[in-house]
């Protein structure tokens, strides 16, 4: 096998056009791309700010009251209920929470507006106006600063309903409230374990730095953007060249003579398959190495950015490897090499245009995006993109698995309809 | 050793191989000879396991391969019509990747690729890519490759078409010492006459799918032993003059040649009077006669009317 990917790498790269295509075209485009568009997707408000509809049903001045009452009610010396409600006031989850909405780094990145009823944010949640309504409930503040200082159960949550259609940009507001709500109950555990003692201690450094971490959306470069865009398409052509590749083999008769010394055909297949997935791998290795060190792209990353980077590229590798698998699989059982051209004449084009390479689709459609989210490199240019943004690695990783799948998939079919035994 | 049995391939539209019998014994070098579009090349697929006959048998030491071609494969060495080679690596590369598909690496790979490169006297241009080779290079390196793994029976489709008289002899005296002094079993395919006749031992004749005559060289050639050839070589051709020869009763064909015509006819002693009879008559001019031994191609022409090449 190791025989088979050798000798495809050495006749590709001795093949300038195949080099070209491979290289040279995404490689320029990027360039042209990251240079003129540079101000369109930069500027671009919509790609980073995310509308959310916010409803407070939650009064804090009369819970503020109640909690007061039900701290007379317990008996509760009134020195301490008189230091308990000024810490109260201080710790108001539900202003702590609306403080967070209002910092100025996730302004950026969230355009909220604030419903008076909560049927006119479900309307146009459904509508698509906003991608998320969260909802602070009756009697919030004063559920959870039981909770916090009674240690009752909490009884109220905020709620959070997003739209399915909007996966990503659903998810940066899950989990900005998943991160405050870990980050909230983490300090009210520490206060509950004090027996509600220091309550100014914890409180008084509140800064939330998880929270900002998550929902610093950094801004997409456009060379990013391009980058990330030209790579997911032009990999795709690797699929078609292996192809071709294995055409042109059967053609002159090598793939007859591969057969008759002794090469089985279903380790063929396999051999393709494994060329196609590290041929992907060196392609984009190349391109991300290149465009950082021309455009510093991704300059100043972390390494957890960079394992990120890592694991999304070689599961795009793979899927690429068994779209490799399945056009060679047809090839060599046509006569003639109509789809690898087919494949790389309309079909790169068209995935590529839903996958969002050209241009961010979910300003076009938000339909697109989620049908983009369904070809192997849509679905791997929104995983690169969460990373981008600084999304962590375990919210992107349902995108891979879907990826994954698609793999095995594509590998199932090109074994169902490949010939078994001898090919004439 | 090497037997196959009314074998027969129909494709869509052609029965292409047409109740084929023939046989190898070891180390014996037989000619499989016919003009193009006879079947040679999809016998010879099916021999090789890569072509399923429609019906007959293909057997090895006696045992049918057409199940089992993991009989043939290791013992094979088949040299296809086409140039089945990467053309954009150099012949040294080639060589390696062939060489490991067939299972051979380290030093024992690099000492066999390099006696085979010797063999074939490419020794000084292995590192030229086969796209910058010649049609003669091309041609020695394809065979190279089939015999990387010391095969037993060696089959060559028209190992020659279309190559400089050099590389073609340079071929035949290669093909000749496998024969003979490594004991190499050879099936030699080709429409040229004259190489069947001196490389092999055996031959076989075929066309429109079907073996139309075989045996030794002297065994084919006594077909013609009644009969003989003459050309006679013409000022100026002239169809009357040919169908007056037809109509003579020792006259069995009469075939236009560059020259003139090509005559063959049972042995009779006034055959060349006749000859110039009918001049006289047609008033064409002779301007040279020969009688000639029968070659194969005089075979194959008696046999079918037509002559191997057009
Ligand atoms: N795969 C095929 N499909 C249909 N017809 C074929 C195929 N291969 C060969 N033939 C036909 O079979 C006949 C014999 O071809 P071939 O064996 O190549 O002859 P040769 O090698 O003697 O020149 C020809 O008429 C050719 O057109
Ligand atoms: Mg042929």
């Amino acid at each position: 096998m190791w025989n088979i990917f050798k000798k495809d790498l050495l006749t590709i790269s001795r093949d300038r056009s195949e080099v070209i295509m491979l290289l040279g075209m995404p490689f320029i485009l990027i360039s042209i791309l990251g240079f003129a568009l540079g101000g369109l997707i930069e500027g671009e408000t919509s790609i980073s700010q995310i509308p959310v509809a916010l409803v407070i049903e939650n009064d804090q001045e009369a819970d503020l009251a109640d909690f007061e009452a039900l701290l007379l009610e317990q008996g509760i010396p009134s020195e301490a209920i008189e230091e308990i409600v000024a810490g109260a006031k201080g710790a108001d989850p539900a202003q702590v929470f609306l403080d967070l909405l209002e910092d100025p780094e996730l302004e950026e990145l969230i355009g909220l507006t604030t419903y008076e009823q909560a049927a006119d944010a479900a309307a146009d949640l459904e509508a698509d106006e906003v991608v998320a309504v969260i909802t602070i409930p009756k009697q919030f503040s004063y559920h959870a600063l039981a909770s916090i200082f009674l240690n009752e159960e909490p009884e109220s949550v905020i709620e959070l309903a997003v739209q399915d259609r909007e996966q990503i940009r659903a998810s940066v507001i899950e989990n900005l409230i998943q991160t405050f709500t870990d980050r909230y109950n983490l300090e009210t555990s520490i206060l509950v374990a004090n027996d509600g003692e220091p309550i100014e201690a914890s409180f008084a450094e509140q800064d939330f730095g998880q929270v900002t971490t998550v929902s610093r959306a950094k801004p997409v470069t456009a060379f990013q953007y391009y980058t990330i865009g030209m790579a997911a398409m032009f990999a795709l052509y690797v699929g078609a060249t292996v192809s071709a590749n294995a055409f042109k083999e059967k053609d002159t008769h090598v793939f007859a003579r591969l057969i008759m010394a002794g090469e089985r055909p279903l380790r063929y297949l396999t051999s393709k398959a494994i060329a196609a997935t590290i041929l992907t791998f060196m392609q984009l290795t190349i391109l991300f190495s290149l465009s950082n060190l021309l455009f510093g792209t991704f300059s100043g990353q972390s390494s957890k950015y960079w394992l990120g980077m890592f694991i999304i590229t070689f599961t795009f590798s793979f899927v690429i490897g068994g779209l490799a698998t399945l056009l060679t699989a047809i090839t060599l059982q046509s006569s003639q090499d109509t789809v690898s051209g087919i494949f790389s004449g309309g079909v790169v084009t068209i995935l590529a245009f839903l996958g969002g390479s050209f241009t961010p689709v979910e300003q076009i459609s938000p339909f697109i995006r989620a049908l983009g989210n369904w070809t192997p490199n849509g679905a791997i240019m929104t995983a690169y993109m969460q990373l981008i943004q600084g999304f962590e690695l375990t919210s992107i990783m349902p995108l891979l698995y879907r990826v994954i799948v698609m793999a095995v998939v594509l590998i199932v079919i090109a074994l169902i309809i490949f010939p078994k035994r001898r090919i004439a | 050793m090497f037997e196959v049995e009314e074998l027969r391939k129909k494709f869509k539209t052609t029965t292409a191989v047409d109740g084929v019998n023939l046989y190898l014994e070891k180390g014996e070098s037989v000619g499989l000879l016919g003009p193009n579009g006879a079947g040679k090349s999809t016998t010879i697929s099916m021999m090789s396991t890569l072509l399923s006959p429609t019906d007959g048998d293909v057997r090895y030491n006696g045992k049918s391969i057409l199940k089992q071609p993991e009989i043939i494969r290791p013992v094979l060495g088949m040299v296809p019509q086409e140039i089945a080679l990467y053309e954009e690596l150099t012949a040294l590369e080639n060589m390696k990747f062939f060489g490991r598909v067939y299972g051979l690496s380290g030093k024992k790979l690099d000492n066999k690729v390099a006696e085979v490169l010797e063999l074939v006297g490419l020794e000084d241009r292995k590192k030229d890519k086969i796209k910058n080779y010649s049609g003669g290079m091309k041609r020695r390196i394809n065979i190279a490759v089939a015999l990387l793994h010391e095969p037993e029976v060696l089959i060559m489709d028209e190992p020659t078409v279309g190559i400089d008289p050099q590389s073609r002899s340079y071929i035949l005296e290669m093909v000749k010492n496998l024969n003979r002094e490594k004991g190499m079993t050879v099936l030699y395919t080709s429409h040229y006459m004259e190489e069947v006749e001196k490389l092999c031992d055996r031959i076989y004749i075929m066309d429109h799918g079907q073996v139309i005559a075989s045996g030794t060289k002297s065994e084919l050639k006594s077909i013609l032993s009644s009969e003989e050839t003459v050309l006679v070589e013409l000022q100026q051709k002239q169809v009357g003059f040919a169908d007056q020869l037809s109509e003579l009763d020792v006259v069995q064909k009469v075939i236009e040649v560059e020259q003139g015509f090509k005559i063959i006819a049972t042995k009779a002693d006034q055959l060349l009077a006749d000859i110039f009879d009918v001049a006289k008559r047609e008033q064409v001019q002779i301007i040279g006669i020969h009688v000639q031994t029968p070659t194969l191609e005089d075979v194959f022409l008696h046999l079918t009317g037509r002559k191997l090449r057009d």
